[in-house]
């Protein structure tokens, strides 16, 4: 896919109709540059491509309702329909397709309320008459071409990128990495199977004696037990979700208060981070010693008997047992010259001869000398390694004792931060604490709910299948039912067979795009850090001491290098292997603020990552974050630039000016008009 | 659990076709709205059962 032009029409803050921007095509100058100043509409062009696509706004915007131009609402008359658009020229494997998602409102009244009216979307491509035909499903034919799922890793904000790595995000990405591996084959012949099984125990229980009809009954309620366990537990994911949004809300009005309780609510909200890092940290280390006890933990139990085996060997070698002194050769040579060391003659049949064949029978049990030998040397090494182990277990102990302190010392201070919002002079300060601290307790609760139902749940399934080998163990009493159970074990056979295989796709998934990640990382960052990426694909680093926490840095170029990660699979597995139809490798990446809040160290690297992310790269920045080392490094491979200019009323408002390829462009200027204006200019 | 004369292996021969026909036949579909499949993967389970 690669996007050609595109134009607006007063979405949000873009008053009327905007000439086409035409983005960039050239190979080697394949990124358009989109110069806007912070609060003009940066994530809004971002955006404009999201709610075209997708009818939906990055997480970053507020007023999600608001699509259309608050000016073009004032202007209109009580009853007059404003009309707002999106349309994008793009070409996907060499067919042209236009698309445009309009949405109109009706004004209802003088104090610029209004309603909405009628939302449509065209798809068109240019068939092969060269005309414009249009496609009735278009969302079918978008998501052949990018899958809603996984819009999000090529349409974002460089500033909140973090989001990658937030658990909500990462269940949202192990759907779109369904989609991803092909998993999706996988899912629906799972569901399906289990369908045509569900039709086969149907068949069973019909033909069945009143016993299996029972066990079916029982079945039956089971199974509609879990179907509410799953609900209920659906249903308690959406509220927690809901009150974790409105404690953003809240959280916000304290810190917009300003004062004392401004700089404390700003504490909390670092500290919950804190937190969270710490809570990060404790699992990892719980999985640490869990992995580390399951390959050494033997050690300790067989400690000993190691340690009574090294004894008895050491007394047979201290009594002078072992080794023995001769070997069984010599005593041969001694029996086959006919003379021992002693001289005296050694005849075949006489007391001397045999006393010395006697000898040859010890000197045989060199091979027992041998191992013990050996076991003693292993035994020793493996002695050492107890003690390392124990070294290791008091060091993953330590590092755990660390967390727990530091978890108690942020409990404690958020507790005190608490105390002190509940006492402020500052009567809403009280009260936004006081919802705040009901909002927290209903998540609690809520979460304990959940816990409670997940574990019902769980033994509900085993229940389940007790029910359903308790039904197959019955003797059939036809024919024709001993054939329905042979299909009931292929059905369950043939599930058990993809689940395996879905599994196994998942986990070598995860290890190819940890290796992926790894390496973009460390293309960036200059510390010796490793990354993991954990079975639930959350993402940690790790350091010569284990998990180290992630700096605000750390955390955009980890998330970077999992879109570039991604991207390059995406490319690899779904462009060549064609697994779930996405068959071109060329995608548009669109970044509002790409370098986020990076330091200049990185900032060059990730220049350099940049070109190798995407085909079509379009990259929305303020003044300050284009100018510096970004210019210098994305600058050359810049195919087209557009400049935002933001004209303002306000006479205090600091003009603001950006220089490209030795020109000065506007991006904010005073003038003396009343309305504020948005001029494009190209550079 | 009873079934159909076959030893162990055959089962898992049927199983491992049956797997097979259902996963291409899945991929066929997968652009498909609202596919109707579980007719079809219950034809694919009786047909290799007689096999």
């Amino acid at each position: 896919m690669k996007i050609q032009r595109f134009r607006l029409k007063n979405f949000r803050p873009f008053y009327q109709e905007s000439p086409w921007f035409n983005l960039s095509l050239d190979k080697e100058k394949n990124i358009t540059v989109f110069h806007c100043e912070n609060g003009v509409g940066k994530t809004s062009l971002l955006n404009a491509f999201t709610w075209a696509f997708y009818r939906t706004l990055t997480s970053d915007v507020q007023n999600t309702e608001e699509i259309v131009n608050k000016r073009a609402i004032r202007e209109a008359n009580v009853n007059d329909e404003i009309e707002c658009w999106v349309e994008i020229l793009f070409e996907h494997l060499n067919r042209k397709y236009r698309l445009r998602r309009t949405l109109i409102v009706k004004k209802i009244d003088d104090q610029n309320n209004w309603v909405n009216e009628k939302e449509s979307v065209i798809l068109q491509f240019v068939n092969d008459s060269g005309t414009w035909e249009e496609i009735k499903n278009y969302q079918d034919e978008i998501g052949r071409i990018l899958p809603e799922k996984l819009h999000n890793y090529f349409f974002f904000n460089g500033e909140r990128i973090e989001w990658i790595q937030r658990p909500i995000n990462r269940k949202e990405f192990t759907d779109a990495v369904t989609l991803l591996i092909g998993e999706e084959t996988y899912n629906r012949a799972i569901r399906h199977l289990n369908g045509a099984k569900k039709k086969l125990e149907e068949e069973q229980e019909n033909i069945g004696d009143a016993t299996t009809k029972h066990l079916y009954e029982e079945k039956k309620k089971i199974e509609e037990e879990i179907e509410d366990l799953e609900k209920a537990i659906g249903d308690l994911d959406r509220n927690i979700e809901g009150l974790q949004n409105e404690k953003k809300i809240l959280s916000e009005k304290l810190r917009t208060l300003g004062g004392e309780a401004a700089k404390l609510e700003e504490r909390r909200v670092n500290l919950e981070e804190q937190l969270k890092k710490v809570a990060a940290d404790l699992t990892e280390n719980r999985q640490a010693i869990i992995s580390f006890l399951s390959n050494k933990g033997y050690l300790i139990y067989s400690q000993g008997a190691i340690i009574k085996v090294l004894d008895s060997i050491n007394n047979l070698i201290n009594s002078g047992q072992i080794p023995r002194p001769y070997k069984a050769s010599f005593v041969e040579q001694l029996l086959n010259k006919g003379e021992c060391i002693c001289e005296r003659p050694l005849v075949k049949g006489e007391a001397p001869y045999q006393a010395v064949k006697n000898w040859l029978d010890k000197a045989n049990m060199t091979e027992y000398e041998d191992n013990a030998i050996q076991i003693k040397h292993q035994f020793r090494d493996v002695s050492n390694e107890i003690s390392l182990m124990y070294d290791e277990l008091d060091r993953l102990q330590e590092v755990r004792n660390r967390c727990l302190s530091e978890r108690q010392t942020i409990e404690e201070e958020l507790s005190q931060i608490g105390e002190k919002l509940k006492g402020s002079d500052i009567e809403l300060a009280r009260r936004l604490e006081a919802e705040l601290e009901e909002n927290q307790q209903k998540i609690d609760d809520y979460l304990l709910k959940k816990g409670e139902l997940t574990k019902e749940l769980k033994d509900k399934q085993n229940t389940l299948k007790e029910k359903e080998r308790e039904i197959q163990r019955r003797e059939a009493n036809s024919e024709k039912e001993k054939q329905i159970k042979y299909e009931i074990l292929l059905a369950s056979m043939a599930i058990h067979e993809i689940e395996q295989r879905r599994e196994k796709m998942r986990s070598e998934h995860r290890r190819d795009l940890e290796q992926r990640i790894d390496r973009l990382f460390n293309s960036i960052s200059y510390k010796p850090y490793h990354v993991r990426l954990a079975d639930d694909y959350s993402l940690s680093l790790i350091g010569p001491d284990g998990v180290v926490g992630k700096s605000t840095s750390e955390s955009q170029i980890l998330s970077l290098s999992f879109i570039g990660a991604l991207i390059e699979q995406i490319r690899e597995y779904i462009a060549e292997k064609e697994l779930v139809g996405l068959s071109s490798s060329q995608y548009p990446l669109v970044m509002d603020s790409p370098f986020g809040n990076l330091g200049e160290a990185y900032q060059l690297n990730i220049g350099e990552l940049l070109f190798q992310l995407a085909d079509q790269i379009v990259v929305l920045v303020s003044k300050s974050q284009w100018e510096g080392n970004i210019s210098k490094t994305i600058g050359p491979k810049v195919g087209k630039h557009y400049i935002i200019s933001y004209y303002t009323p306000k006479e205090t408002k600091r003009e603001v000016f950006v220089e490209i390829n030795g020109r000065s462009f506007p991006l904010v200027k005073r003038y003396a008009g009343e309305e504020e204006i948005i001029e494009y200019l190209e550079a | 659990m009873e079934h159909n004369p076959g030893s162990e292996e055959k089962i898992l021969q049927v199983v491992s076709k049956i797997v097979e026909r259902v996963l291409s036949l899945e991929k066929d579909n997968l652009h498909s709205i609202q596919p109707h499949l579980v007719k079809d993967v219950l034809s694919i389970i009786k047909e290799e059962a007689q096999n």
